[in-house]
């Protein structure tokens, strides 16, 4: 047998460029999962002297699991406005001839376009005036700023990814403007409002910057949490938040898949 | 199946820069099948689009009987329109898409369900029901497309190229499907279609566009037949021009002088006279192909076949006389391999048409 020798380079190049991934996926997480169990870690020792579940049990006797309700409430409550804003101005995007389309677009951009900081700093000395600064509603506030944007767009592609003809059908069969958006488009849109209710979720459930300059200090959420705990040097809670962060991530993001069909996504940018 | 049912007036529409209809007035008779015919782009589906009230005209009137419908939104025309992909509701299941606009209308349940059962009968649809239209063949999709519109009994039907996503041999067996269902309800429909033979087979009156205008409006025969127009001629079917300049003017005949050979044809009625230029069509089937010279007819072209064609249904010949070329079809395909070389064309009087005359006093070109 032959051995060809640009197969075995290109097979080595391959095994090399796996294990990068893998490390790059997988490296940083091991360390949180090693950092969440280690009781008693010292330099140089490479692993920790002491391993066992005291934190952990720390942790979910703690009020993380307060910061973890808050923090689903929010995104819960961020969503449903989300949805409720960006369903009918998404539809209307996709199907009207709406003045200014460019406009509003753009209006829905503009936050994204400048840096986070100072679009959230402006935006708490705004909210603080009208006394919304370390409240719920403040931090939906704030977080809406940024999920709207992302709700939009994905809401218009998904309307847009409707063939018109099948609304016409439907007018042409008696049914009114609303009845067709009611019987048609919004049945039709559902894997499409899913999909983008899930990212908005995790976003919200995720967003640190505005939710510390807007919520603090009665406003805690998981990742300010997080932020609290390995601000005084707990980096062992520090991890178990950031492991705990990423479960409904993760869950959501497998429903997320399930959802998301690739006729959605190739209808970014045909807006 | 005089009585105008649909009637267009000077209507016009344009998006943006284009005119996409121009100036269309069109007379659809009650009852009748009704095509537009026309190549890409020539404003059928625009056309159809203003009955039904998709768009609205920049100018013109639409009548659907004594109604002129201009300001009636779409949702209240009573046109019921099958679109080219079908356009039906994935997320609902066959009888849900045909209960669509009955359940719109407010008809109690039974009485819908029994409507559509007895239209998924009369369209041989029965036992499918609880299919979700993905699980139909694409002749099913377009039975039950055309269910969804039946079903509402409406006054006006249109069809926009319900054909086209069918293949060729089940193309063919629809469109009758299609006509026997048309001529058993009389409903007054109006196609769409850029397939000539389709609008020829299925028509009681073809409309031919071009440019956003309707150029020739009559029977299937007279559209292919009498075409009175050079684009209509073409696009219809295959066909021979000749230009001539007319030598002798009777009331019984018309003598054209033809490239120095003298072609002989019936006046149809026009007023012409001899030293008009005439631009003439005839059909290939109107040409008889023979080796031996034949005796008595009224015109005789000599010349040399230059490539045959067998089509199984008849021979396509191209006969080169002179320096033009001329296409004839013989019906009798057991003559594919014994005519070749000189052959002999008639042509009888009858079957040549006028397109086209000039007249030599005028100097601008005239139709
Ligand atoms: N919504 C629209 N916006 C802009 N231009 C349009 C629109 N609809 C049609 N047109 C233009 O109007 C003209 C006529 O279009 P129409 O769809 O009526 O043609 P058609 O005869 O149906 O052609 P086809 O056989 O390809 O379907 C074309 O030039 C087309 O580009
Ligand atoms: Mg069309």
């Amino acid at each position: 047998m032959k051995v060809n020798p640009g197969a075995m380079g290109r097979a080595t190049v391959k095994i090399a460029f796996l294990a990068l991934v893998l490390f790059v996926i997988f490296g940083p997480l091991s360390s949180l999962a090693i950092w969440s169990v280690a009781e008693k870690w010292y330099w140089p020792y490479a692993l920790p002297q002491q391993v066992g579940l005291f934190y952990w049990g720390r942790v979910l006797g703690s009020d993380l699991m307060r910061s973890l309700q808050l923090g689903f409430f929010i995104a819960t409550a961020v969503t449903m406005l989300t949805l409720l804003c960006t369903v009918p101005v998404g539809y209307a995007l996709a199907r009207f001839d709406v003045l200014f389309k460019s406009v509003i677009m753009m209006l829905f951009l503009l936050p994204q376009a400048f840096p986070q900081l100072p679009v959230f700093a402006n935006a708490a000395v705004l909210l603080y005036k009208f006394d919304l600064g370390a409240t719920i509603p403040g931090v939906v506030l704030i977080h809406m700023v940024g999920s709207l944007v992302y709700a939009v767009w994905i809401m218009t592609a998904v309307f847009k990814s409707i063939p018109v003809e099948m609304e016409e059908a439907a007018i042409n069969l008696g049914a009114s403007r609303i009845k067709t958006f009611l019987t048609i488009a919004l049945p039709l849109a559902v894997p499409g409002i899913v999909a983008s209710s899930l990212l908005v979720f995790l976003y919200s459930l995720d967003e640190f910057t505005g939710t510390l300059l807007i919520g603090a200090p009665f406003v805690v959420t998981l990742p300010v949490f997080m932020y609290n705990a390995s601000m005084g040097y707990e980096l062992q809670v520090a991890s178990i938040t950031a492991l705990l962060l990423m479960i409904p991530g993760m869950v959501l993001l497998v429903l997320l898949e399930r959802y998301l069909k690739a006729e959605y996504l190739s209808m970014f940018g045909r807006i | 199946m005089s009585e105008p049912h649909v009637r267009l007036v000077n209507i016009t529409k344009r998006f943006g820069n284009t005119v996409a209809v121009d100036n269309v007035t069109l007379d659809v008779a009650r009852g009748s099948f009704t095509t537009l015919l026309g190549p890409s782009g020539c404003g059928k589906t625009t056309t159809l689009r203003m009955i039904a009230g998709f768009h609205d005209p920049d100018a013109g009137d639409i009548f659907i009987g004594e109604r002129r419908v201009n300001e009636v939104p779409s949702h209240r025309r009573n046109t019921a329109m099958v679109f080219q992909e079908y356009a039906l509701f994935p997320h609902m299941s066959v009888f849900e898409n045909v209960a669509y606009g009955l359940t719109i209308r407010g008809l109690p349940k039974p009485q819908v369900a029994q409507k559509v059962r007895a239209t998924l009968k009369f369209l041989a649809l029965e036992g499918l029901d609880d299919r979700s239209p993905h699980q139909l063949s694409g002749g099913q999709q377009q039975r039950v497309a055309l269910a969804r519109a039946l079903v509402m009994e409406p006054e006006v039907l249109l069809l926009d190229e319900p054909l086209s996503n069918l293949d060729a041999k089940l193309r063919v067996s629809v469109r009758t499907e299609m006509t026997q269902i048309q001529r058993s309800l009389k409903l007054t429909t109006i196609y769409v279609t850029h397939d000539q033979e389709e609008a020829l087979a299925m028509s009681d009156a073809i409309a031919v566009m071009h440019q956003g205008r309707v150029v020739r409006f009559g029977t299937p025969w007279e559209v292919y037949y009498r075409p009175r127009d050079r684009f209509v001629a073409d696009f219809v079917g295959l066909v021979n021009f000749v230009e001539g300049r007319l030598v002798e003017v009777s009331p019984q005949v018309l003598v054209a002088d033809v490239a120095g050979r003298s072609l002989r044809f019936a006046p149809e009625g026009l007023a012409l006279r001899p030293g008009d230029g005439v631009l003439l069509s005839i059909r290939p089937e109107c040409i008889g192909i023979s080796l031996a010279a034949p005796t008595g007819a009224a015109n005789v072209l000599h010349g040399q076949v230059a490539v045959s064609q067998f089509l199984g249904r008849l021979v396509r010949y191209w006969v080169a006389v002179d320096a033009s070329t001329w296409v004839v079809d013989e019906p009798d395909p057991s003559t594919y391999s014994l005519l070749s070389g000189e052959v002999y064309l008639t042509i009888e009087p009858g079957k040549v048409h006028v397109i086209a005359a000039e007249n030599k006093d005028k100097d601008e070109g005239g139709r």
